[in-house]
């Protein structure tokens, strides 16, 4: 299973003041707030710590089908080789890039999951082109990897409001075991942010 | 404070915040903060400082958890005022 995350930092900047009275208490545990405190670039780790609960919780409310609003349950560890987050004993490993201008993490469940993912800058910050750029990208990339027409791929919510891609494989093989229809895929994350948006999938 | 009023002061905290102008015109108790009104996760956040500091109340870990939607929002309101 994967999540993932964007952060647009132009974008954090303005829309968010992480300064403000009671933000970082909110948010990050003693421990966290220790790591904020003590580096050079407060900001982009305020952000990173971010993506990264961020990512692990998108992974947490679909493994358990619950949401909830609780970023300081999710404790981050920044290491070297790999870092984690954990919530309830269980672990998610995540990776992210950082540039000056975003982030993207990616958090997985099972350390060595073959995954197809994409992060890219959008034409403007509109909620509808943040949307429909990163549903069309992750349809393409879908229809690519199970190969399988593009129209053929269809994005939809739960009830939680969590993505999963249905897609429909052709009429080939009526005869084998595989029944005809609509195949599911749940391991999917989709994040978007100011200009950036991403997609996630696990092959 | 009836239920109207508190809608509409929360109505005036999250304008803000949302990315969905239609869905934030037709905003009622069953609306959602991040599926329909489309409100960035670390900007719910600041709606729940801003509730805090409108209210005067404290929202803990345990309430914030479920500061979800209008609905939640309201029913944690009015508890922690009843508690005050």
């Amino acid at each position: 299973m994967i999540g993932n995350d964007v952060v647009d930092l132009n974008l954090a900047k303005t829309q968010s003041n992480w300064k403000r009275k009671g933000f970082l208490e909110k948010v990050f545990t003693p421990k966290e707030q220790l790591i904020i405190n003590n580096t050079a670039d407060s900001f982009t780790t305020v952000w990173l710590l971010w993506s990264m609960k961020e990512s692990a919780y998108k992974i947490y409310s679909r493994q358990y089908n619950t949401r909830f609003f609780a970023p300081k349950k999710f404790e981050c560890e920044l290491n070297t080789i790999q870092n984690t987050v954990s919530i309830n004993e269980i672990t998610y490993y995540t990776s992210s890039t950082i540039s000056r201008k975003n982030i993207h993490t990616l958090a997985t469940l099972n350390k060595d999951e073959s995954i197809t993912t994409d992060f890219f800058r959008l034409k403007n910050d509109t909620y509808d082109i943040q949307h429909n750029t990163t549903y069309k990208n992750l349809k393409l990339a879908v229809a690519k990897q199970f190969k399988v027409p593009v129209t053929k791929v269809k994005i939809e919510k739960d009830n939680n409001g969590i993505p999963f891609i249905k897609y429909r494989k052709g009429n080939l093989n009526l005869s084998a075991s595989i029944k005809p229809g609509y195949v599911e895929r749940t391991s999917i994350s989709i994040s978007h942010h100011g200009l950036y948006g991403a997609y996630a999938f696990v092959n | 404070m009836d239920k109207n009023e508190l809608i509409e002061s929360l109505k005036k905290i999250v304008k803000p915040y949302i990315q969905d102008e239609a869905a934030f015109e037709n905003l009622n108790e069953d609306t959602d903060f991040i599926n329909d009104l489309k409100i960035n996760s670390a900007n719910l956040v600041d709606v729940i400082l801003d509730v805090e500091d409108e209210f005067d109340i404290e929202i803990d870990n345990e309430a914030m958890e479920k500061m979800l939607s209008v609905k939640s929002a309201m029913a944690i309101i009015e508890t922690k005022l009843a508690e005050k």
